[in-house]
């Protein structure tokens, strides 16, 4: 893990800027300038800053993505890693920023670091189901979010070359279920926690797993919160770093997990009844999905979150990273708990 | 009981809250960053204060319903210090995840359901009034 050095930590200073510009003119081999850098709020995991460089005179508004001190989920891909995917989700034509320059030397910032082109909009959660001048989007995004999980979930492994067999995925004895419930007993342990609820959630998981359909590509994040939505509706799809190789029901059940409705009833992100959501992303993706694995994965969805929600405030208890925020989470876990049961209870009643 | 002059807990927990809340938050309105961070802290502090009120109360009602589950009747030592209810939490996971209470899932299930909600109660108790409120309207 790089430590970030004091003097590049805060990229609005004339120094830091006067690197990055010299990195730009470089890579894009023409006269650079940064004129502004200012830091993007909504990273937990990720240092996030708007970028406001001329390139060969001309201004172009850019977002620099750089390591933390301290990484979220250690399976998280590497800048370099998340670089070279979004190059190839965009050219597939999923609607993701235009990725353009890649740091992978630490040297130059302090760690790893791409840039991408600025797209206007906004990706708070609670604005996106809620704000009175996105009512047009909300109509709109339903759809669309369908159609793009669906050319994610179709992008052929072929495209991503050697990455595909970088990306993290379940091992050749095991399923994507088995594997989630795998990870998060570890990370339960590697915290000492015990906490019967998550124990029985975790064993009512094991007992009751879906069958596994075909592995895809699958983005590992996909939620309101980390969709860029404008006016008119989806501007760009976000936040590729926790991307792997998956169950694609388990996208579809995390998509419609409770936290990511921002209070708004609707189960799809708050945003969408779910069977008209997945009516269209059947017929984009040409297969037909199962509603009670989708039901079981945003259940494991809610256990894994309430699981993690514990890690992050371990961030800041074992002084690594202290944070008000992090700490925080650690009392938000027993939402995604009660959640998870109340879960089960309906799954156990459908049944 | 305190040997220790007012406020006690809950009263500094509050009075610190209150400070947060009347004083801080206007003055850092403009910087949205420490605004969020600042909401947070005070959210935190009333998550304390419900602890300080409710915490002892509810480790014993946690204790009744562990004896319940497992059908005895042993009492929660007045001053918890060696940490009975932790390590008796600690077996119910272990049992848990050896599959040895797989036969007894809908007594687990209730209890389970009881002692979350007690722990929702004090970090969030609007969520589990809302979660009631849907209850009442489709049971």
């Amino acid at each position: 893990m790089t430590f970030l050095e004091d003097s590049f930590q805060d990229l609005s200073t004339p120094a830091a800027r006067d690197r990055l510009a010299a990195f730009l003119a470089t890579a894009a081999g023409v006269p650079c300038g940064v004129t502004s850098a200012a830091p993007l709020t909504g990273g937990a995991s990720r240092d996030m800053w708007r970028i406001d460089a001329q390139i060969d005179g001309q201004p172009q508004p850019l977002v620099l993505r750089r390591d933390l001190p301290t990484s979220m989920i250690d399976s998280a891909l590497t800048r370099t890693q998340e670089f070279h995917l979004m190059q190839v989700a965009h050219a597939a034509g999923v609607q993701v920023a235009r990725p353009r320059w890649l740091c992978a030397d630490p040297a130059v910032l302090g760690s790893p670091f791409f840039l991408m082109d600025f797209v206007e909009g906004s990706a708070i959660g609670r604005k996106v189901v809620s704000a009175p001048e996105l009512a047009t989007a909300r109509r709109a995004l339903p759809d669309q979010l369908a159609t793009q999980l669906a050319a994610i979930h179709r992008l052929p492994l072929e495209s991503l070359g050697a990455l595909a067999g970088e990306l993290p995925h379940p091992p050749a004895d095991s399923t994507p279920a088995q594997d989630a419930i795998t990870q998060a007993y570890a990370l339960l342990d590697s915290l000492g926690v015990h906490n019967p609820t998550l124990e029985f959630l975790l064993r009512w998981a094991q007992r009751h797993a879906p069958t596994p359909v075909a592995l895809t590509f699958a983005h590992g994040d996909f939620r309101i919160g980390n969709l860029i939505v404008n006016a008119d509706g989806l501007a760009a799809v976000a936040d590729w770093e926790f991307a792997h190789i998956g169950d694609p029901n388990e996208e579809l059940g995390y998509l419609c997990m409770r936290d990511w409705r921002f209070g708004a009833p609707l189960r799809v992100g708050g945003i969408s009844e779910r069977e008209p959501f997945l009516a269209v992303y059947e017929a984009a993706c040409g297969r037909i999905v199962d509603r009670q694995a989708v039901d079981y994965w945003e259940f494991l969805g809610n256990v894994r979150w309430g699981v993690i929600c514990l890690s992050q405030a371990n961030r800041h208890l074992s002084g690594r990273d202290p944070s008000i925020e992090l700490a925080s989470l650690g009392r938000r876990s027993v939402e995604m708990q009660y959640e998870a049961l109340r879960l089960v209870r309906a799954m156990e009643a459908g049944q | 009981m305190s040997l220790t002059d007012r406020p006690n807990l809950a009263e500094m927990i509050d009075a610190t809250r209150m400070h947060l809340e009347t004083t801080i938050l206007p003055a850092v309105k403009g910087d949205a960053k420490l605004y969020f961070q600042t909401l947070i802290a005070v959210n935190l502090l009333r998550i304390a204060g419900r602890e300080a009120a409710s915490g002892a109360e509810q480790a014993r009602a946690a204790w009744a319903d562990l004896n319940a589950f497992a059908g005895v009747d042993t009492s929660l030592p007045a001053d918890d210090s060696d940490g009975a209810l932790e390590a008796r939490i600690a077996a119910l996971c272990a049992d848990v995840r050896a599959g040895r209470l797989d036969d007894r899932d809908d007594a687990l299930f209730a209890l389970l359901m009881r002692l979350t909600r007690a722990q929702l109660a004090i970090n969030n108790p609007k969520l589990l009034e809302a979660y009631d409120r849907d209850d009442a309207l489709d049971p």
